[in-house]
């Protein structure tokens, strides 16, 4: 961070603005958090119409009409989607076949979620046996987001469809393990850290062209092949206490492991240097723009002040809502799965123009992961000795 | 002449700036709003 950014308040009013921050965020989480649980009798109503009364028992639902006659059961359950965890319930009737299954709860990104086509995968499951079902089935594979969403909407039905079979029909359905993901993505995503690390030792021109080729493949692998850079939506939602699972998500703990731990132990942290997809688009649109222009120091204060803001409003609405994933506004998906509302391909499309004259104008001054940076940064200034500080000048 | 072109700078500078925060702003309120 430049240095008149970095001083120019003091630090006990930077104190004080952190601290406002923190108990702000935390009044908010907390608000989030307590708000009563979904209902789901108004779900199992929808799933079975002529359900009249519905009793909780061995963790099912036992669903009766109102002659008295048992019509099914239903069970809940839940699995972590993109933003966090979603809950749906499924009604399956006397003779062990799906009614239906409904959402009560999710927190995807809508776009994401659409393309989960989260009413399509619901209605292929009615009318199956319960025991009889390829849950592996009617995967939204390619795009990350939408395969997290369509991957826990069965995950969810699965779940509730396990709780039914063992508390209603007495049968044990098999687990299901999901293989440890440790591919290409995830030692991609370890070699450019390593690399990134190493290249600080390297001089300049051959530090540049280790750069440039970490940005490449970290453009081709975390943007165009996988879409996974580190959003802010994922860094809410793990802020939130939605912690998805290390076994399907070990290349997103790399990375954000990575970012914070490099951004306390070497300034500038290596994964926006190095490793970020979006980063490198725009150091090389830059390169068609040739040399940048300086921007005003006005501009880059007011910038820098607007982004905090709004990253600050961002993770507070999503922490009253507890909805992670709506707090993203990066464009990333639209450039990597070319997939975003129109809002985003504008944004896209104005920041891609801007960086062939601004150097790259998305990580100074509009990226949630600065505003992230800055804050570990500050953290470690404010965790040195006073002696250290005051001999940094 | 000199005065004015840096006049004209600021003037994009600064209507960049409102533009791509403008654009943010109503891509978090669209999201919020479930659209």
């Amino acid at each position: 961070m430049p240095a008149h950014v970095r001083n120019r308040r003091s630090p006990k009013i930077r104190l004080a603005v952190y601290l406002a921050v923190l108990v702000a965020l935390a009044l908010a989480l907390r608000y989030g958090r307590t708000r009563a649980a979904p209902d789901l009798t108004v779900s199992i109503r929808d799933i079975f119409p002529r359900a009249d009364s519905i009793i909780r028992d061995r963790g099912v639902f036992r669903v009766y009409a109102d002659s008295g006659l048992l019509i099914g059961w239903a069970g809940s359950g839940q699995a972590s989607g993109y933003g966090g965890p979603m809950l749906l319930v499924t009604g399956i009737d006397t003779l062990g076949q799906i009614v239906g299954a409904r959402v009560v709860e999710q927190r995807e990104t809508p776009i994401f979620w659409r393309m989960a086509r989260p009413n399509d995968l619901l209605a292929s499951l009615s009318g199956k046996e319960f025991d009889q079902i390829d849950f592996d089935r009617g995967r939204v594979d390619g795009i990350t987001g939408a395969t997290l969403s369509s991957e826990a909407i069965f995950a969810s039905v699965r779940a509730g469809v396990v709780d039914v079979a063992a508390g209603a029909f007495d049968t044990e359905l098999p687990a299901q393990e999901r293989p440890f993901e440790f591919g290409l993505l995830e030692i991609a995503v370890l070699i450019l850290f390593v690399v990134g690390i190493a290249a600080q030792k390297a001089r300049g021109t051959s530090r540049q062209r280790i750069r440039w080729a970490t940005q490449i493949a970290g453009l081709l692998i975390l943007g165009f092949w996988k879409d996974s850079p580190i959003t802010l939506a994922k860094l809410v939602a793990m802020l939130s206490g939605f912690f998805p699972p290390v076994k399907t998500s070990l290349a997103m703990y790399l990375l954000i492991a990575g970012f914070l731990i490099t951004s306390f132990f070497w300034g500038r942290n290596i994964y926006c240097l190095y490793a970020c997809p979006f980063g490198a688009a725009q150091r090389l649109v830059g390169l068609i723009g040739g040399k940048s222009i300086k921007l005003p120091q006005w501009s880059v204060r007011l910038m820098e002040g607007l982004r905090n803001l709004i990253v600050f409003a961002a993770i507070f609405m999503a922490f009253l809502t507890l909805q992670p994933a709506l707090a993203s506004y990066e464009p990333f998906a639209a450039l990597f799965s070319l997939n975003g509302t129109t809002l985003q391909w504008i944004l896209l499309f104005v920041v891609l123009v801007a960086s062939l004259l601004i150097r790259t104008p998305w990580c100074d001054f509009f990226c949630p992961m600065r505003t992230f940076e800055v804050a570990v940064q500050d953290l470690k200034v404010a965790t040195r000795k006073p002696q250290q500080r005051s001999s940094d000048g | 002449m000199a005065r004015y072109t840096k006049w004209l700078r600021n003037l994009a500078v600064l209507l960049f700036v409102l533009l791509v925060n403008a654009m943010i702003v109503a891509a978090l309120v669209q999201g919020f709003r479930g659209e």
